[in-house]
């Protein structure tokens, strides 16, 4: 009987262990990450074909379910993709993604851009439109992470400021289209980002002051058109707002507590079926969950996220390096004030706003975008040992 | 390389601590966030979901109703009493009207309209348009009526104009038609616009009353009004969010409401009316004896006919009436108050069961009965049947104490003086004086009934609502020795002698008199006065529900009691000095025997109220009549006369057949128009 040192078999297990394998990353990929991902997509779907198929059982309109299907099977390969090369390869390219998307954002203010709903936010390709700011939200993250990543220690002011800037001129591009509740994801994402890139404490007293003087002086001066700052008024409080937003919210609220603890059933909630939701399979598709699953579906979908959430915080105290832990905080960040945000409007305790639940919602960009996100998730999550 | 840098600029690195800190404070985040959400899905599905449950389903569901029919009321020969007919009305967009004008548009609007529809021959005041439109029984989003029964032509007039009139409409509504006129006005009642506390009451009901309905609110029309009033049919509709329609959920026809057919008959209820209103007339025609005495008002009075076979009623008037077509469309508050006056002697009060009077003279029946019932008139009585009684004119009571007694010495209306009187002419010449002593012998002589009085007068229905099916009944007096001792006061001698000739507390309603004679007519059954035979169900014709004569109580009436009784109300009319023979000269007495009683009773400060009461033919009464006529003198020569021109038409067969106010129209009608109207046809074929 051979001796065998410790040296050897650790060798040897490592070999037979393909866990602890740096060149199979695919064998560490999140399956919970994906799992729950693709059960947010289902409901979703499920929630848009409830909303969006009419009333007549002869003749249902499947339109939305195909292209949602499409969407989720298309962000799909997106978030594979995503995952596919080495994270940190991104760092080489996050200047020239940040600028293209900055170019994207002007451009899209201007002819070229389609104006949905009172905000200039889209291009149009045939029957497709394409929402730059849903993606520019990931190049933010990524190009923050990059520089942030580069210092180990507590930040300067100076680099402070600087990351405060990347994520500042995409903000204000947004805000001008406008669109106020994309440009407050940015300002989430770019807190989170400078928590776990080490900021002071004192340093995020000091930005929150200077956030709160410059939106003051903003709204009260002149630089906004009066649509514009009725807007972040109205963001601030529905109340004074169009009796259109205070209708939808009351009829939103309706929808949910209607569904009560078991819910009306698939296809049953009357506040769906009449349509009486403005933005349902949009930004409001919660109160189909609400109304037609009840408390119980509900509070599943909130689970789903919350597992969700749980494994990319994981993947951020997991992660290799700093880049991979901002970048995953980044995506934390953008999916967990999106839910909240998303799904306090339909409960009444947020202010309205045009922010989609990611995953759920109807629409291709935040579908594509959240998932290309979770694909650097993951990315980053099964390199940890390369 | 840029750790060197660090530590040579005196920073920190970020330690693996703090990171993990802050990711700590990234999942607390994350975690408030979903503490909030579920908190608040809690309050939502779990504590509140029954609230939002309701608003979804108000939301999206519609329900459209449409009225049922209100039930006819029909005599017992098949005449309509009480109809439906279609009313155009004008009515105002409450929404469009206070939403789009301002103050001064608003009442340019009401200006003009209220010119307009008056112009248009329905008078119309402005403050009454203002007053419907502030009504609160209807809501912000109805169409609020504002004037009725307008003309086709109006309706023309407001299209043609309708930029003119902005948010004004028209609309047709069902309301109540009386085809006699105000002919039983008191029996059918009246419907108006249910109250607050009635639609509360009724609005989770099955006839689905809703805000705006009519409602009976008095006599058949509220006694019967379950039965009368339909169901209304509804259409529950799902609607959208802009409240198209999109599907019907469930529909109900609506079910109309039941005919009521009543025991009454229009043509005498005409004649009862009529010689009612003709006796009090007369009444006033009469000058007092002396000029200190109060003059004969004659402001109202009752005249009651009923079969006494089954206590069915064929007539019943009261003076004065109103007219049930005010009440179809509502009216002023002034002409309410007016109605409700004591000053207009209350028209709305139907007397003939709500009305209590002493019922005087008419009471000796009773009075008769139990003195030969408790044995005071009999072999072994104070007196036998056939016993002569002196009537000196007064009756002193024996061994009278002033302060047992009240008064020791009771005369004779008139100070008359009728000599030797048995049983039967006592009643035919109505001697008080006799009957006085039969009201002091049975109170003192302990051999006899003390209450027996009471007793009789309860037995025949007096002192307790005589359930007919109409509302507002009232119960009348019967004072007796332990009602009195219940009250803590005396009872003396002196109540029971002038309660033997129905005076003193004693008061009966005109139908409790004559529902008391019908039960001595036909041989002692009391029944509850039957106003109503059957209801039936409209379109299929089937009897809904019938109704039995019901017995209130039986009389222990034989030959030996009511014989004697019953020749001296005989005697009334036919006998030279029977009270009544004058007033019955000449009527057919041969073919159809009237017993009758006169009455005439004292009111305090006021001419005497006049009363008769006759049943016929006899032997076998198919006729009761009770008339009572307030400040008209005496029984025999108002109240009688009028019960005589009641009863001849019947006794000879020669009841006229009213008409409907149609018809009336038509037989009034100028031939001269009708020419006219024709020659214009002609000219508009031409």
């Amino acid at each position: 009987m051979a001796v065998v040192s410790i040296e050897e078999r650790r060798l040897r297990d490592r070999e037979l262990n393909p866990r602890s394998s740096p060149y199979a990353p695919w064998l560490h990929i999140d399956l919970l990450i994906v799992l729950s991902a693709a059960g947010l997509a289902a409901i979703g779907i499920a929630a848009i074909y409830s909303t969006t198929r009419g009333r007549d059982p002869e003749s249902f309109d499947s339109f939305f379910l195909e292209r949602q299907t499409f969407f989720a099977v298309a962000g799909a390969l997106f978030m594979v993709f995503a995952a596919r090369f080495p994270y940190q390869e991104l760092a080489k390219f996050a200047t020239a993604i940040y600028g293209a998307g900055i170019l994207a954002l002007i451009v899209v203010l201007g002819p070229l851009g389609e104006e949905v709903n009172g905000a200039r936010s889209w291009f149009r390709f045939g029957d497709f439109q394409l929402q730059p700011s849903e993606f520019h939200k990931l190049a933010v993250i990524v190009a923050v992470a990059a520089f942030l990543s580069r210092y180990e220690e507590y930040l300067s002011v100076p680099r402070v400021f600087f990351a405060v800037g990347i994520v500042a001129w995409p903000g204000l591009l947004v805000l001008l289209q406008p669109d106020v509740g994309t440009a407050v994801i940015y300002v989430f994402i770019g807190f989170v980002l400078l928590l776990i890139g080490g900021i002071r404490f004192r340093q995020i007293v000091g930005i929150a002051l200077i956030v709160v003087t410059v939106v003051t002086l903003m709204i009260n001066s002149n630089m906004l058109e009066e649509y514009q700052t009725n807007r972040l008024r109205t963001f601030v409080d529905p109340t004074t707002g169009t009796t259109d937003a205070a209708f939808q919210q009351r009829q939103a609220q309706i929808a949910i507590g209607n569904g009560g603890v078991g819910g009306k059933g698939y296809g049953e909630g009357s506040q769906t079926l009449s349509g009486l939701v403005p933005q349902q399979h949009t930004d409001f598709i919660f109160t189909v969950v609400g109304e037609e699953f009840g408390f119980v579906g509900s509070a599943t979908t909130l689970g789903l996220y919350a597992l969700l959430l749980l494994r990319i915080l994981q993947a951020v105290r997991l992660a290799k390096d700093r880049f991979g832990a901002l970048i995953c905080s980044g995506v934390f960040a953008m999916i967990l004030f999106q839910m909240f945000e998303a799904v306090g409007m339909t409960l009444g305790i947020t202010p309205i706003t045009g922010i989609p639940l990611p995953l759920v919602s109807y629409g291709g960009s935040s579908a594509i975008a959240t998932l290309i996100g979770l694909g650097l998730v993951l990315n980053v999550r099964m390199r940890r040992f390369v | 390389m840029a750790l060197v840098v660090a530590r040579a600029l005196g920073r920190r690195a970020l330690t693996p601590e703090s990171l993990r800190l802050r990711i700590s404070f990234l999942a607390v985040l994350a975690l408030l966030a979903f503490g909030v959400l579920t908190a608040r899905l809690w309050f939502l599905q779990v504590m509140n979901s029954e609230k939002f449950e309701d608003i979804a389903v108000s939301n999206t569901i519609r329900v459209i109703y449409e009225p049922a029919p209100r039930g006819r009321i029909f005599d017992r020969g098949g005449n309509v009493l009480a109809d439906n007919r279609e009313s155009l009305v004008v009515t105002v967009d409450r929404f469009t009207f206070d939403t789009e004008f301002d103050q001064e548009e608003q009442e340019d609007l009401v200006f003009r309209l209220a010119t307009e529809i008056s112009r248009a021959g329905r008078l119309t005041k402005v403050f009454e348009i203002n007053g419907a439109l502030n009504d609160p029984r209807y809501g912000p989003l109805d169409a609020v009526p504002v004037a009725d029964d307008v003309t086709e032509e109006f309706e023309i007039v407001l299209a043609e104009r309708a930029d003119e009139f902005p948010s004004v409409g028209t609309d047709i509504r069902s309301v109540r038609a009386y085809p006699y006129g105000d002919l039983a006005a008191h029996i059918l009642g009246y419907v108006s616009l249910l109250s607050e506390e009635q639609y509360e009451q009724l609005a989770d009901g099955p006839k689905n009353y809703r805000r705006n309905d009519d409602i009976g609110q008095t006599g058949i029309e509220a006694s019967f009004e379950a039965a009368l009033r339909g169901a209304p049919g509804f259409t529950r509709l799902e609607v959208d969010n802009v409240g198209d329609p999109v599907a019907v959920l469930d529909q109900v026809d609506p079910v109309a409401g039941a005919d009521v057919h009543l025991t009454l008959d229009i043509d005498i209820q005409a004649l009862a009316e009529k010689e009612l209103l003709a006796g009090l007339a007369e009444a006033r025609q009469q000058e007092p004896d002396d000029p200190d005495d109060p003059p004969f008002n004659a402001p109202g009075g009752a005249l009651v006919v009923l079969d006494p076979n089954g206590g069915e009623v064929l007539a019943m008037a009261s003076f004065p009436t109103y007219s049930p077509r005010e009440f179809v469309n509502g009216f002023s508050a002034e002409r309410w108050a007016q109605l409700q006056d004591p000053n207009n002697h209350q028209p709305l009060h139907n007397r003939a069961l709500a009305g209590v009077y002493p019922p005087a003279s008419t009471f000796k029946l009773f009075t008769a009965y139990a003195a030969m019932n408790s044995g005071a008139i009999g072999p072994r009585g104070v007196l036998d049947v056939r016993t002569l009684y002196e009537d000196a004119g007064t009756y002193v009571v024996p061994s009278c104490e002033e302060e047992l007694v009240a008064s020791c010495t009771f005369s004779n209306a008139q100070e008359a003086v009728y000599g030797p009187v048995d049983l039967r002419r006592a009643i035919s010449v109505s001697s008080d004086v006799y009957f006085y002593y039969l009201g002091d012998t049975m109170d003192r002589a302990e051999r006899f009934d003390r209450e027996g009085i009471q007793r009789s007068a309860r037995l025949f229905g007096f002192g307790a609502p005589s359930g007919i099916a109409l509302p507002g009944e009232g119960a009348g007096r019967v004072p007796s020795p332990s009602l009195a001792e219940a009250a803590g006061e005396p009872w003396r001698t002196g109540d029971s002698i002038v309660l033997a000739i129905g005076q003193g507390l004693l008061g009966v309603t005109p139908l409790q008199l004559a529902n008391g004679y019908a039960a001595f007519a036909n041989g002692g059954t009391v029944y509850s006065p039957k106003m109503v035979e059957r209801v039936v169900n409209p379109v299929t014709g089937e009897v809904v529900q019938t109704f039995a004569d019901r017995v209130l109580s039986q009389v222990y009436l034989p030959q030996s009691i009511r014989s004697p009784i019953l020749e001296g109300l005989l005697g009334v009319t036919e006998e030279l000095d029977g009270t009544a023979h004058s007033a019955f000269l000449g009527f057919p007495h041969e073919e159809w025997a009237v017993a009758g009683k006169t009455g005439t009773a004292e009111v305090v400060g006021q001419a005497d109220n006049s009363l008769f009461v006759a049943f016929g033919p006899n032997p076998d009464p198919q006729y009761v009549v009770a008339a009572i006529l307030e400040e008209s003198g005496f029984g025999s020569s108002v109240a009688a006369p009028a019960v005589r021109r009641v009863l001849e038409p019947i006794a000879t067969n020669t009841v006229a057949a009213v008409r409907t106010i149609d018809d009336l129209a038509e037989l009034s009608r100028p031939i001269a128009d009708a020419g006219a109207s024709e020659a214009t046809e002609t000219a508009g074929g031409a």
